[in-house]
Protein backbone atom coordinates (compact mmCIF):
# COMPACT_ATOMS: atom_id res chain seq x y z
CA UNK A 1 0.00 0.00 0.00
CA UNK A 2 3.07 2.84 1.05
CA UNK A 3 4.48 1.29 -2.39
CA UNK A 4 0.73 2.37 -4.14
CA UNK A 5 1.25 5.82 -2.73
CA UNK A 6 4.31 6.69 -3.77
CA UNK A 7 3.31 5.81 -7.54
CA UNK A 8 0.12 7.42 -7.15
CA UNK A 9 1.68 10.28 -5.62
CA UNK A 10 4.25 10.70 -8.75
CA UNK A 11 1.21 9.85 -11.23
CA UNK A 12 -0.44 12.85 -9.53
CA UNK A 13 2.40 14.86 -9.34
CA UNK A 14 3.17 14.41 -13.28
CA UNK A 15 -0.81 15.44 -13.76
CA UNK A 16 0.48 18.71 -12.18
CA UNK A 17 3.19 19.20 -14.06
CA UNK A 18 2.26 17.97 -18.08
CA UNK A 19 -1.42 19.12 -17.36
CA UNK A 20 -2.74 16.10 -18.84
CA UNK A 21 -5.86 15.59 -16.87
CA UNK A 22 -6.43 19.45 -17.00
CA UNK A 23 -6.65 19.40 -20.92
CA UNK A 24 -9.48 16.78 -20.58
CA UNK A 25 -11.59 19.12 -18.15
CA UNK A 26 -11.15 22.03 -20.32
CA UNK A 27 -11.14 19.90 -23.69
CA UNK A 28 -14.91 17.97 -21.94
CA UNK A 29 -16.10 21.71 -20.92
CA UNK A 30 -15.65 23.58 -23.86
CA UNK A 31 -17.16 20.95 -25.89
CA UNK A 32 -20.12 21.00 -23.52
CA UNK A 33 -20.09 24.78 -23.68
CA UNK A 34 -20.39 24.71 -27.40
CA UNK A 35 -22.63 22.51 -28.23
CA UNK A 36 -25.84 24.61 -26.22
CA UNK A 37 -24.39 27.74 -27.64
CA UNK A 38 -24.33 26.28 -31.18
CA UNK A 39 -27.83 24.66 -31.34
CA UNK A 40 -28.84 28.36 -29.50
CA UNK A 41 -26.99 30.10 -32.86
CA UNK A 42 -27.73 27.61 -35.64
CA UNK A 43 -30.93 29.15 -36.36
CA UNK A 44 -29.35 32.76 -37.06
CA UNK A 45 -26.68 31.40 -39.03
CA UNK A 46 -28.64 29.55 -41.09
CA UNK A 47 -30.94 32.55 -41.82
CA UNK A 48 -27.90 34.92 -42.42
CA UNK A 49 -26.55 32.25 -45.46
CA UNK A 50 -30.35 32.14 -46.77
CA UNK A 51 -31.30 29.14 -45.74
CA UNK A 52 -34.33 28.01 -43.73
CA UNK A 53 -34.15 28.33 -40.27
CA UNK A 54 -37.50 25.88 -40.21
CA UNK A 55 -34.08 23.03 -40.95
CA UNK A 56 -33.32 23.44 -37.89
CA UNK A 57 -36.49 21.20 -37.16
CA UNK A 58 -34.89 18.09 -38.69
CA UNK A 59 -32.71 18.24 -35.14
CA UNK A 60 -33.52 16.96 -32.07
CA UNK A 61 -33.14 20.17 -29.78
CA UNK A 62 -34.52 18.64 -26.90
CA UNK A 63 -32.59 18.47 -23.85
CA UNK A 64 -31.29 14.94 -24.37
CA UNK A 65 -30.54 15.71 -27.93
CA UNK A 66 -28.27 18.62 -26.86
CA UNK A 67 -26.84 15.56 -24.68
CA UNK A 68 -26.78 13.06 -27.41
CA UNK A 69 -25.04 15.15 -30.05
CA UNK A 70 -22.38 16.29 -26.84
CA UNK A 71 -22.01 12.85 -26.37
CA UNK A 72 -21.66 11.81 -30.66
CA UNK A 73 -18.86 14.46 -30.13
CA UNK A 74 -17.20 13.37 -27.31
CA UNK A 75 -17.09 9.81 -28.73
CA UNK A 76 -14.93 11.39 -32.16
CA UNK A 77 -13.00 13.95 -31.43
CA UNK A 78 -13.18 13.62 -27.90
CA UNK A 79 -11.76 9.84 -27.86
CA UNK A 80 -9.06 11.06 -30.07
CA UNK A 81 -8.06 14.04 -27.57
CA UNK A 82 -8.26 11.61 -24.76
CA UNK A 83 -5.89 8.86 -25.80
CA UNK A 84 -3.71 11.28 -27.49
CA UNK A 85 -3.33 12.98 -24.33
CA UNK A 86 -2.56 9.60 -22.09
CA UNK A 87 -0.88 7.89 -24.17
CA UNK A 88 2.36 9.14 -23.35
CA UNK A 89 2.13 8.65 -19.99
CA UNK A 90 2.81 4.62 -20.28
CA UNK A 91 4.42 4.80 -23.71
CA UNK A 92 7.36 7.04 -21.98
CA UNK A 93 7.69 5.02 -19.18
CA UNK A 94 8.80 1.79 -21.52
CA UNK A 95 10.29 3.79 -24.86
CA UNK A 96 11.94 5.83 -22.95
CA UNK A 97 13.26 3.53 -20.30
CA UNK A 98 11.89 5.87 -17.48
CA UNK A 99 10.74 2.58 -15.82
CA UNK A 100 14.33 0.99 -15.56
CA UNK A 101 15.50 2.35 -12.56
CA UNK A 102 12.42 2.31 -10.51
CA UNK A 103 12.15 -1.94 -11.77
CA UNK A 104 15.55 -2.49 -10.25
CA UNK A 105 14.52 -1.33 -6.91
CA UNK A 106 11.72 -3.98 -6.82
CA UNK A 107 9.84 -1.33 -8.41
CA UNK A 108 6.02 -3.20 -9.36
CA UNK A 109 4.64 -3.54 -12.71
CA UNK A 110 1.18 -4.11 -10.67
CA UNK A 111 1.20 -0.79 -8.40
CA UNK A 112 3.04 1.29 -11.43
CA UNK A 113 -0.13 0.62 -14.08
CA UNK A 114 -2.86 0.45 -11.60
CA UNK A 115 -1.58 4.02 -10.26
CA UNK A 116 -2.08 5.37 -13.47
CA UNK A 117 -5.29 3.66 -14.28
CA UNK A 118 -7.24 4.69 -10.91
CA UNK A 119 -5.48 8.22 -11.51
CA UNK A 120 -6.70 8.99 -15.40
CA UNK A 121 -9.96 6.60 -14.67
CA UNK A 122 -11.03 9.18 -11.86
CA UNK A 123 -10.05 12.17 -14.10
CA UNK A 124 -11.77 11.39 -17.10
CA UNK A 125 -14.82 10.32 -14.44
CA UNK A 126 -14.23 14.12 -13.34
CA UNK A 127 -14.11 15.53 -16.95
CA UNK A 128 -17.04 13.63 -18.26
CA UNK A 129 -19.76 14.74 -15.38
CA UNK A 130 -18.46 18.26 -15.44
CA UNK A 131 -18.72 18.33 -18.97
CA UNK A 132 -22.22 16.87 -18.71
CA UNK A 133 -23.22 19.08 -16.13
CA UNK A 134 -21.98 22.44 -18.39
CA UNK A 135 -23.94 21.12 -21.03
CA UNK A 136 -27.06 20.76 -19.23
CA UNK A 137 -26.24 24.10 -17.23
CA UNK A 138 -26.07 25.73 -20.65
CA UNK A 139 -28.74 23.51 -22.10
CA UNK A 140 -31.34 24.79 -19.34
CA UNK A 141 -30.23 28.93 -19.54
CA UNK A 142 -30.22 29.09 -23.44
CA UNK A 143 -33.45 26.72 -24.24
CA UNK A 144 -35.26 26.91 -20.89
CA UNK A 145 -35.23 23.21 -20.46
CA UNK A 146 -37.16 21.58 -17.30
CA UNK A 147 -37.60 17.61 -18.35
CA UNK A 148 -34.27 16.25 -17.07
CA UNK A 149 -32.91 16.35 -14.04
CA UNK A 150 -29.31 16.23 -12.47
CA UNK A 151 -29.42 12.91 -11.60
CA UNK A 152 -30.01 11.75 -15.06
CA UNK A 153 -27.72 13.52 -16.83
CA UNK A 154 -25.32 12.28 -14.09
CA UNK A 155 -25.93 8.63 -14.87
CA UNK A 156 -25.49 9.46 -18.27
CA UNK A 157 -22.41 10.62 -17.65
CA UNK A 158 -20.99 7.85 -15.64
CA UNK A 159 -21.98 5.12 -18.22
CA UNK A 160 -20.55 6.84 -20.83
CA UNK A 161 -17.24 7.75 -18.91
CA UNK A 162 -17.17 3.55 -18.27
CA UNK A 163 -16.70 3.38 -22.11
CA UNK A 164 -13.93 5.69 -22.30
CA UNK A 165 -11.92 4.09 -18.88
CA UNK A 166 -12.33 0.71 -20.63
CA UNK A 167 -10.49 2.23 -23.98
CA UNK A 168 -7.92 3.72 -21.33
CA UNK A 169 -7.31 0.02 -20.11
CA UNK A 170 -7.63 -1.05 -23.78
CA UNK A 171 -4.93 1.63 -24.97
CA UNK A 172 -2.29 0.37 -21.68
CA UNK A 173 -2.42 -3.04 -23.15
CA UNK A 174 -1.65 -2.32 -26.83
CA UNK A 175 1.17 0.02 -25.53
CA UNK A 176 2.78 -2.50 -23.66
CA UNK A 177 2.58 -4.76 -26.61
CA UNK A 178 3.49 -2.44 -29.33
CA UNK A 179 5.82 -0.03 -26.93
CA UNK A 180 4.97 3.12 -29.23
CA UNK A 181 2.21 5.71 -28.67
CA UNK A 182 0.95 6.52 -31.74
CA UNK A 183 0.68 2.93 -33.26
CA UNK A 184 -1.70 2.28 -29.90
CA UNK A 185 -3.64 5.54 -30.17
CA UNK A 186 -4.73 4.47 -33.98
CA UNK A 187 -5.18 0.98 -33.05
CA UNK A 188 -7.51 2.18 -29.95
CA UNK A 189 -9.62 4.44 -32.30
CA UNK A 190 -9.56 1.73 -35.20
CA UNK A 191 -11.53 -0.95 -32.42
CA UNK A 192 -14.07 2.08 -31.22
CA UNK A 193 -14.63 3.37 -34.58
CA UNK A 194 -14.91 0.44 -36.61
CA UNK A 195 -15.03 -2.58 -35.45
CA UNK A 196 -17.49 -1.86 -32.16
CA UNK A 197 -19.60 -0.39 -34.69
CA UNK A 198 -19.53 -3.49 -37.16
CA UNK A 199 -19.82 -6.06 -34.16
CA UNK A 200 -22.60 -4.02 -32.81
CA UNK A 201 -24.75 -5.23 -35.97
CA UNK A 202 -24.45 -8.21 -34.31
CA UNK A 203 -27.50 -9.03 -32.11
CA UNK A 204 -25.73 -11.68 -30.15
CA UNK A 205 -22.46 -9.43 -29.48
CA UNK A 206 -24.50 -6.43 -29.23
CA UNK A 207 -25.20 -7.11 -25.24
CA UNK A 208 -22.04 -7.96 -24.25
CA UNK A 209 -19.63 -5.03 -25.94
CA UNK A 210 -18.61 -1.87 -24.02
CA UNK A 211 -19.73 -0.31 -26.78
CA UNK A 212 -23.23 -1.30 -25.47
CA UNK A 213 -22.67 1.82 -22.65
CA UNK A 214 -22.70 4.63 -25.26
CA UNK A 215 -26.60 3.70 -26.16
CA UNK A 216 -27.33 3.01 -22.44
CA UNK A 217 -25.69 6.81 -21.36
CA UNK A 218 -27.91 8.00 -23.75
CA UNK A 219 -31.02 7.00 -21.70
CA UNK A 220 -29.80 8.97 -18.45
CA UNK A 221 -31.17 6.41 -16.39
CA UNK A 222 -29.92 3.05 -15.22
CA UNK A 223 -31.84 0.71 -16.82
CA UNK A 224 -30.86 -2.74 -15.37
CA UNK A 225 -32.07 -5.32 -17.34
CA UNK A 226 -29.86 -3.79 -20.49
CA UNK A 227 -27.19 -2.34 -18.49
CA UNK A 228 -26.22 -5.42 -16.64
CA UNK A 229 -25.00 -8.05 -19.20
CA UNK A 230 -22.97 -4.73 -21.10
CA UNK A 231 -21.58 -2.96 -17.52
CA UNK A 232 -20.57 -6.90 -16.68
CA UNK A 233 -18.34 -7.65 -20.18
CA UNK A 234 -17.21 -4.12 -19.76
CA UNK A 235 -16.15 -4.68 -16.13
CA UNK A 236 -14.24 -8.22 -17.11
CA UNK A 237 -12.76 -6.70 -20.38
CA UNK A 238 -10.86 -4.04 -18.48
CA UNK A 239 -9.95 -6.15 -15.88
CA UNK A 240 -8.48 -8.58 -18.61
CA UNK A 241 -6.70 -5.60 -20.49
CA UNK A 242 -5.28 -4.48 -16.99
CA UNK A 243 -3.98 -8.16 -16.37
CA UNK A 244 -2.44 -8.32 -19.93
CA UNK A 245 -0.88 -4.87 -19.88
CA UNK A 246 0.58 -5.97 -16.29
CA UNK A 247 1.77 -9.84 -17.39
CA UNK A 248 3.41 -7.97 -20.29
CA UNK A 249 5.16 -5.24 -18.29
CA UNK A 250 6.31 -7.91 -15.97
CA UNK A 251 7.94 -9.96 -18.51
CA UNK A 252 8.74 -7.20 -20.60
CA UNK A 253 13.17 -7.78 -21.78
CA UNK A 254 15.12 -4.35 -20.96
CA UNK A 255 17.19 -4.53 -23.91
CA UNK B 1 28.97 -13.08 -3.78
CA UNK B 2 28.19 -13.76 -7.39
CA UNK B 3 28.74 -16.77 -9.58
CA UNK B 4 27.64 -17.24 -13.31
CA UNK B 5 27.45 -20.38 -15.01
CA UNK B 6 27.00 -21.44 -18.44
CA UNK B 7 24.84 -18.30 -19.22
CA UNK B 8 23.18 -18.16 -22.09
CA UNK B 9 21.26 -15.54 -24.36
CA UNK B 10 19.37 -15.32 -27.48
CA UNK B 11 17.73 -12.72 -29.14
CA UNK B 12 16.02 -13.48 -32.38
CA UNK B 13 18.85 -15.67 -34.44
CA UNK B 14 21.54 -14.03 -32.61
CA UNK B 15 23.22 -15.69 -29.66
CA UNK B 16 24.69 -12.69 -27.40
CA UNK B 17 26.01 -15.01 -24.76
CA UNK B 18 27.47 -18.22 -25.57
CA UNK B 19 27.74 -19.94 -22.46
CA UNK B 20 29.40 -17.37 -19.69
CA UNK B 21 31.39 -18.37 -16.67
CA UNK B 22 32.54 -16.11 -14.42
CA UNK B 23 32.85 -15.73 -10.25
CA UNK B 24 33.24 -12.77 -8.42
CA UNK B 25 34.14 -12.75 -4.97
CA UNK B 26 33.21 -10.32 -1.93
CA UNK B 27 34.27 -7.15 -2.07
CA UNK B 28 35.83 -7.14 -5.19
CA UNK B 29 35.97 -4.52 -8.37
CA UNK B 30 35.53 -6.93 -11.19
CA UNK B 31 35.85 -5.39 -14.39
CA UNK B 32 34.04 -6.12 -17.36
CA UNK B 33 35.34 -5.51 -20.86
CA UNK B 34 34.33 -6.29 -24.14
CA UNK B 35 33.44 -4.24 -27.49
CA UNK B 36 30.58 -2.65 -28.30
CA UNK B 37 27.26 -5.06 -28.74
CA UNK B 38 29.44 -7.76 -26.78
CA UNK B 39 26.52 -8.41 -24.45
CA UNK B 40 28.17 -6.65 -21.33
CA UNK B 41 24.03 -4.69 -20.94
CA UNK B 42 23.09 -7.36 -21.10
CA UNK B 43 24.90 -9.46 -18.89
CA UNK B 44 23.99 -6.38 -16.60
CA UNK B 45 20.31 -6.76 -16.80
CA UNK B 46 20.50 -10.45 -16.37
CA UNK B 47 21.80 -10.46 -13.71
CA UNK B 48 19.93 -7.36 -11.79
CA UNK B 49 16.66 -9.34 -13.11
CA UNK B 50 15.73 -6.90 -15.91
CA UNK B 51 16.04 -9.48 -18.83
CA UNK B 52 15.72 -12.95 -18.63
CA UNK B 53 18.18 -15.85 -20.34
CA UNK B 54 17.52 -18.78 -21.96
CA UNK B 55 20.22 -21.18 -20.00
CA UNK B 56 22.91 -21.31 -17.27
CA UNK B 57 23.22 -21.16 -13.67
CA UNK B 58 23.45 -17.71 -12.06
CA UNK B 59 23.91 -17.25 -7.99
CA UNK B 60 23.64 -14.09 -6.22
CA UNK B 61 24.79 -13.60 -2.67
CA UNK B 62 24.16 -17.66 -2.42
CA UNK B 63 20.77 -17.66 -3.80
CA UNK B 64 19.84 -18.66 -7.05
CA UNK B 65 18.60 -15.65 -9.47
CA UNK B 66 15.47 -17.43 -10.90
CA UNK B 67 12.68 -17.31 -8.66
CA UNK B 68 14.49 -14.76 -5.92
CA UNK B 69 14.93 -11.52 -8.03
CA UNK B 70 12.35 -9.19 -6.22
CA UNK B 71 14.27 -10.47 -2.82
CA UNK B 72 17.70 -9.97 -4.54
CA UNK B 73 17.08 -6.44 -5.74
CA UNK B 74 16.47 -5.57 -2.16
CA UNK B 75 20.76 -5.92 -2.33
CA UNK B 76 21.15 -4.95 -5.37
CA UNK B 77 22.47 -1.52 -6.90
CA UNK B 78 22.34 -1.14 -10.61
CA UNK B 79 23.37 2.11 -13.00
CA UNK B 80 22.59 1.92 -16.54
CA UNK B 81 24.61 3.33 -18.98
CA UNK B 82 21.84 6.36 -20.02
CA UNK B 83 19.74 6.27 -16.93
CA UNK B 84 16.35 7.77 -17.57
CA UNK B 85 14.22 9.66 -15.11
CA UNK B 86 11.15 11.43 -15.21
CA UNK B 87 12.30 15.04 -16.76
CA UNK B 88 8.91 16.97 -14.58
CA UNK B 89 10.89 15.69 -11.00
CA UNK B 90 13.08 17.80 -9.43
CA UNK B 91 16.61 15.59 -8.48
CA UNK B 92 15.16 15.65 -4.71
CA UNK B 93 11.80 14.58 -5.68
CA UNK B 94 13.29 11.19 -7.59
CA UNK B 95 15.13 10.74 -4.45
CA UNK B 96 12.04 10.51 -2.58
CA UNK B 97 10.39 8.17 -4.68
CA UNK B 98 13.11 5.89 -4.84
CA UNK B 99 13.11 5.88 -1.06
CA UNK B 100 9.66 4.95 -1.12
CA UNK B 101 9.43 2.04 -3.63
CA UNK B 102 12.61 1.09 -1.25
CA UNK B 103 10.61 1.37 1.75
CA UNK B 104 12.61 3.53 4.11
CA UNK B 105 10.55 6.00 6.09
CA UNK B 106 10.40 9.64 6.56
CA UNK B 107 12.88 10.32 8.41
CA UNK B 108 15.39 7.68 6.54
CA UNK B 109 14.33 9.47 3.45
CA UNK B 110 15.49 12.80 4.01
CA UNK B 111 18.87 11.41 5.75
CA UNK B 112 19.88 9.53 2.67
CA UNK B 113 18.98 12.19 0.51
CA UNK B 114 20.50 14.58 2.18
CA UNK B 115 23.70 12.08 2.24
CA UNK B 116 23.30 11.19 -1.28
CA UNK B 117 22.98 14.88 -2.67
CA UNK B 118 26.34 15.68 -0.79
CA UNK B 119 28.15 12.46 -2.29
CA UNK B 120 27.37 12.99 -6.01
CA UNK B 121 27.48 16.93 -5.51
CA UNK B 122 24.03 17.35 -6.08
CA UNK B 123 22.74 19.03 -3.05
CA UNK B 124 22.23 22.57 -5.43
CA UNK B 125 21.18 21.22 -7.95
CA UNK B 126 18.30 18.82 -6.49
CA UNK B 127 15.78 21.54 -6.15
CA UNK B 128 15.73 21.92 -10.04
CA UNK B 129 13.72 20.05 -13.08
CA UNK B 130 15.96 16.74 -13.49
CA UNK B 131 15.10 17.81 -17.77
CA UNK B 132 17.26 20.82 -16.82
CA UNK B 133 20.20 18.35 -15.83
CA UNK B 134 23.58 18.22 -17.92
CA UNK B 135 24.37 13.89 -18.76
CA UNK B 136 26.84 13.92 -16.46
CA UNK B 137 24.42 15.35 -13.65
CA UNK B 138 21.88 12.78 -14.84
CA UNK B 139 24.72 10.12 -14.08
CA UNK B 140 25.64 10.89 -10.85
CA UNK B 141 21.89 11.49 -9.88
CA UNK B 142 21.61 7.74 -11.33
CA UNK B 143 24.42 6.41 -9.31
CA UNK B 144 23.18 8.19 -5.89
CA UNK B 145 19.86 6.11 -6.83
CA UNK B 146 22.00 3.23 -7.73
CA UNK B 147 23.35 2.90 -4.04
CA UNK B 148 20.23 4.35 -2.17
CA UNK B 149 19.40 1.04 -0.75
CA UNK B 150 22.56 0.19 0.55
CA UNK B 151 23.62 -2.47 -1.74
CA UNK B 152 25.68 -5.61 -1.13
CA UNK B 153 26.52 -5.70 -5.21
CA UNK B 154 26.46 -2.75 -7.59
CA UNK B 155 26.23 -3.14 -11.03
CA UNK B 156 27.70 0.10 -13.16
CA UNK B 157 27.14 0.10 -16.75
CA UNK B 158 29.70 2.59 -17.99
CA UNK B 159 29.30 4.46 -15.53
CA UNK B 160 32.11 7.70 -15.98
CA UNK B 161 30.77 8.17 -20.07
CA UNK B 162 29.26 11.01 -19.70
CA UNK B 163 31.64 13.07 -17.15
CA UNK B 164 34.13 15.48 -17.36
CA UNK B 165 37.83 14.30 -15.76
CA UNK B 166 37.16 16.09 -12.41
CA UNK B 167 33.50 13.97 -12.17
CA UNK B 168 35.37 10.65 -13.52
CA UNK B 169 37.83 11.14 -10.48
CA UNK B 170 35.13 11.41 -8.36
CA UNK B 171 33.46 8.89 -9.14
CA UNK B 172 36.64 6.34 -8.63
CA UNK B 173 37.22 7.65 -5.40
CA UNK B 174 33.12 6.92 -4.59
CA UNK B 175 33.72 3.53 -5.81
CA UNK B 176 36.97 3.13 -4.21
CA UNK B 177 34.73 4.32 -1.09
CA UNK B 178 32.45 2.07 -1.47
CA UNK B 179 34.51 -0.86 -2.08
CA UNK B 180 35.96 0.25 1.22
CA UNK B 181 32.54 -0.63 3.06
CA UNK B 182 33.02 -4.21 1.13
CA UNK B 183 30.68 -3.25 -1.84
CA UNK B 184 30.83 -5.63 -4.31
CA UNK B 185 31.13 -3.50 -7.64
CA UNK B 186 30.77 -5.09 -11.33
CA UNK B 187 32.02 -2.85 -13.21
CA UNK B 188 31.15 -2.16 -17.20
CA UNK B 189 33.48 0.59 -18.94
CA UNK B 190 35.13 1.40 -22.02
CA UNK B 191 37.55 3.58 -20.41
CA UNK B 192 40.73 1.58 -19.60
CA UNK B 193 42.37 3.45 -17.72
CA UNK B 194 40.05 3.71 -15.22
CA UNK B 195 39.73 0.39 -14.95
CA UNK B 196 43.60 -0.10 -14.47
CA UNK B 197 43.35 2.48 -11.49
CA UNK B 198 40.30 0.33 -10.01
CA UNK B 199 39.65 -2.91 -10.86
CA UNK B 200 40.60 -5.86 -8.94
CA UNK B 201 40.11 -8.34 -11.67
CA UNK B 202 38.98 -8.33 -15.27
CA UNK B 203 36.98 -10.07 -17.68
CA UNK B 204 37.28 -9.80 -21.77
CA UNK B 205 33.90 -10.39 -23.29
CA UNK B 206 34.27 -10.98 -26.66
CA UNK B 207 32.08 -12.73 -29.51
CA UNK B 208 29.60 -13.92 -26.42
CA UNK B 209 32.21 -16.02 -24.58
CA UNK B 210 35.23 -14.79 -21.68
CA UNK B 211 38.31 -14.97 -23.21
CA UNK B 212 40.04 -13.76 -20.19
CA UNK B 213 39.65 -13.67 -16.95
CA UNK B 214 42.41 -12.54 -14.53
CA UNK B 215 44.03 -10.49 -11.79
CA UNK B 216 45.26 -7.12 -13.11
CA UNK B 217 48.64 -8.08 -11.67
CA UNK B 218 48.96 -11.16 -13.34
CA UNK B 219 47.58 -10.12 -16.27
CA UNK B 220 50.51 -7.27 -16.58
CA UNK B 221 52.50 -9.53 -15.58
CA UNK B 222 51.58 -11.98 -18.48
CA UNK B 223 51.70 -9.36 -20.91
CA UNK B 224 55.09 -7.94 -20.36
CA UNK B 225 57.02 -7.54 -23.42
CA UNK B 226 60.43 -8.29 -23.75
CA UNK B 227 61.37 -4.43 -23.94
CA UNK B 228 63.59 -2.48 -21.79
CA UNK B 229 63.51 1.48 -21.73
CA UNK B 230 66.49 2.52 -20.61
CA UNK B 231 67.11 6.83 -19.79
CA UNK B 232 71.36 7.62 -19.59
CA UNK B 233 72.49 10.63 -18.53
CA UNK B 234 73.83 11.91 -21.83
CA UNK B 235 74.23 10.45 -25.32
CA UNK B 236 74.42 7.19 -25.31
CA UNK B 237 75.04 6.21 -29.41
CA UNK B 238 78.41 4.56 -28.25
CA UNK B 239 77.12 2.27 -26.13
CA UNK B 240 74.79 0.46 -29.10
CA UNK B 241 77.78 -1.78 -30.62
CA UNK B 242 79.28 -3.32 -27.32
CA UNK B 243 75.65 -4.04 -26.18
CA UNK B 244 74.55 -5.81 -29.46
CA UNK B 245 77.16 -8.24 -28.52
CA UNK B 246 75.60 -9.84 -26.28
CA UNK B 247 73.71 -12.56 -27.59
CA UNK B 248 70.34 -11.76 -25.62
CA UNK B 249 70.35 -8.68 -26.88
CA UNK B 250 67.98 -8.87 -30.45
CA UNK B 251 67.96 -4.69 -31.35
CA UNK B 252 68.76 -1.76 -30.13
CA UNK B 253 67.16 2.17 -30.81
CA UNK B 254 68.87 4.91 -29.59
CA UNK B 255 67.55 8.85 -29.52
CA UNK B 256 69.84 10.75 -27.86
CA UNK B 257 70.23 9.67 -24.21
CA UNK B 258 67.08 7.32 -24.38
CA UNK B 259 67.71 3.85 -25.06
CA UNK B 260 64.75 1.07 -25.90
CA UNK B 261 66.65 -2.17 -26.17
CA UNK B 262 64.67 -5.51 -27.30
CA UNK B 263 66.01 -8.95 -25.39
CA UNK B 264 65.21 -12.32 -26.93
CA UNK B 265 64.85 -14.09 -23.70
CA UNK B 266 63.68 -11.80 -20.79
CA UNK B 267 64.44 -14.42 -18.15
CA UNK B 268 67.90 -14.10 -19.15
CA UNK B 269 68.41 -10.73 -20.12
CA UNK B 270 66.64 -9.81 -16.52
CA UNK B 271 70.27 -12.00 -14.46
CA UNK B 272 72.43 -10.00 -17.03
CA UNK B 273 71.57 -6.66 -17.80
CA UNK B 274 72.28 -4.56 -14.87
CA UNK B 275 75.75 -6.05 -14.64
CA UNK B 276 76.37 -5.25 -18.24
CA UNK B 277 75.20 -1.38 -17.49
CA UNK B 278 77.23 -1.09 -15.03
CA UNK B 279 80.33 -1.96 -17.29
CA UNK B 280 79.57 1.81 -18.81
CA UNK B 281 81.26 5.03 -17.57
CA UNK B 282 78.10 6.80 -18.70
CA UNK B 283 75.48 6.95 -15.56
CA UNK B 284 71.98 6.10 -16.15
CA UNK B 285 68.50 7.96 -14.73
CA UNK B 286 66.30 5.43 -15.15
CA UNK B 287 65.58 1.65 -16.23
CA UNK B 288 62.42 0.05 -16.49
CA UNK B 289 60.42 -2.83 -18.09
CA UNK B 290 58.24 -1.79 -20.81
CA UNK B 291 54.55 -3.08 -19.75
CA UNK B 292 51.94 -3.36 -21.67
CA UNK B 293 48.99 -1.11 -21.00
CA UNK B 294 45.30 -2.65 -20.70
CA UNK B 295 44.60 -1.38 -23.83
CA UNK B 296 47.40 -3.25 -25.86
CA UNK B 297 46.10 -6.09 -23.81
CA UNK B 298 42.27 -5.48 -24.70
CA UNK B 299 43.29 -5.10 -28.55
CA UNK B 300 45.30 -8.35 -28.50
CA UNK B 301 42.74 -10.42 -26.70
CA UNK B 302 40.14 -9.11 -29.17
CA UNK B 303 42.25 -9.41 -32.59
CA UNK B 304 42.75 -12.98 -31.10
CA UNK B 305 46.52 -11.98 -31.64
Amino acid sequence: MKNFFAYFKKEFLENLRTYRILILIITYILFGLMEPIMYRMLPMILESEGFDPAMMGMMDTSQQGLLRSYMGNLSQIGLIVVTLTIMGTLAHELQRKYWILPRSKGGSATTLVLSKFLLYGTGLVVATLLGFMVNNFYGRVLFEYTGLDISGVLQGGMLFSLYFIFLISLLFLLISIIQKGIPSVLLTLFVSFLIFPLLNNFSSLQNFLPYGLIEESAKFFFDWSSLAPVLGSTIVLTALCLFGTIRRIKTMEIL
Amino acid sequence: MIQVKNLQKQFGKHQVLKGIDFTINPGEIYGFLGQNGAGKTTTMNILTGLTSYREGDIRIDGLPLQGNIEKLQKVIGYLPEDPQFYPYMKGIEYLEYIGKISGYNREDINNRNRELLKLVDLTEASTRKIGGYSRGMRQRLGLAVSVYNHPKILFLDEPSSALDPQGRRELLDIILGLKDENTTIFLSTHILSDVEKICDRIAILHEGTIHLEESLETLQEQYLQPIYEIQWEGNCSALKDPLLQQTWVDKININNNHMTLYVHDRKKAQGKLLEVLSEFSLPIISLSLKRSSLEDIFVKVVNGK
